[in-house]
């Protein structure tokens, strides 16, 4: 760890209207997950935005279904310390995690993570999604989606994963190009070396 | 836990420095981010289907 465990909730900055903002993370309860299940898509009149909007629906309440599988068969987890229980209890076993980002400046949570934890210790990423509303630019916020990337690969560090893997679709493709910074095609894989340099990144500034 | 300062108690310069900070770390990721990721049709991520109980054969009652 670069200095100390990562305590949760932690605050960090985002964009807000171009300007810096806070934005907290955590793990999400069940309460968390089903109150993404009642976000509404905004009726838009530009059809790539309103696809944008629906797609962030979609993927929320898919989400929070795989949640309810995981629920019913008691492998999910609501924080670190009950995701490192359900590992040290069951090394081989599978379990689920989700991540919100909220803030005190917008009614919602801002997004959201849902990740596996496989049976080979290592952390899969099904779903990543921020609000319809930002989705679609209604709310002028960013770096929702780098910043996840980076406490992914925080939390990674932090279990001892050496790697974390998913599927890349022709849209979210660039944005991992970008960040990992590698030719990648359908699929991605973060290495140990780039889940140290993430978790430097987000962690390494934090102040108790 | 936090990574900065409260925003609400930085002074211009040091939300300006945070701010310079933020887009020289590739922070704006809007050109590159469509609002979700993953794929909502990969066969990972689909609920096992719900197995039938086989009904037992119906007796008249007598």
């Amino acid at each position: 760890m670069p200095k100390g465990k990562p305590v949760f909730p932690i605050t960090f900055a985002i964009f807000h209207d171009d300007e810096p903002a806070d934005a907290v993370l955590d793990f999400a309860n069940n309460a968390d997950v089903v109150s993404t299940t009642r976000w509404r898509t905004p009726t838009l009149g530009n059809p790539i935005l309103q696809t944008r909007a629906a797609d962030s629906h979609e993927f929320a309440l898919l989400a929070a279904k795989r949640w309810r599988h995981y629920r019913e068969t008691d492998t999910a987890a609501s924080s670190l310390a009950e995701l490192r229980h359900m590992i040290a209890t069951d090394p081989d076993g599978e379990f689920c995690f989700h991540l919100k980002i909220t803030s005190d400046w917008f009614p919602a949570s801002l997004g959201g993570a849902m990740l596996r934890r496989t049976w080979h210790h290592h952390l899969a990423l099904d779903f990543l999604f921020v609000h319809p509303r930002i989705a679609s630019r209604q709310v002028n916020v960013k770096s929702v989606g780098h910043q996840l990337l980076l406490a992914i690969g925080m939390i990674a560090q932090t279990l001892g994963c050496q790697r974390v893997w998913g599927e890349a679709t022709q849209g979210s493709a660039p944005f991992y190009r970008r960040y990992l910074k590698l030719p990648v095609d359908d699929q991605f894989a973060i290495s140990p070396e780039e889940i140290e340099s993430f978790a430097a990144e987000f962690i390494g500034r934090i102040r108790a | 836990m936090r990574t900065h300062k409260p925003i609400s108690q930085m002074t211009p310069e040091e939300k300006a420095r945070l701010k310079a900070h933020m887009l020289a770390r590739g922070m704006d990721d809007s050109d590159v981010f469509p609002g979700v990721l993953g794929n909502r049709i990969s066969a990972f991520i689909n609920k096992p289907l719900r197995r039938r109980t086989p009904k037992a054969p119906q007796k008249a009652n007598t």
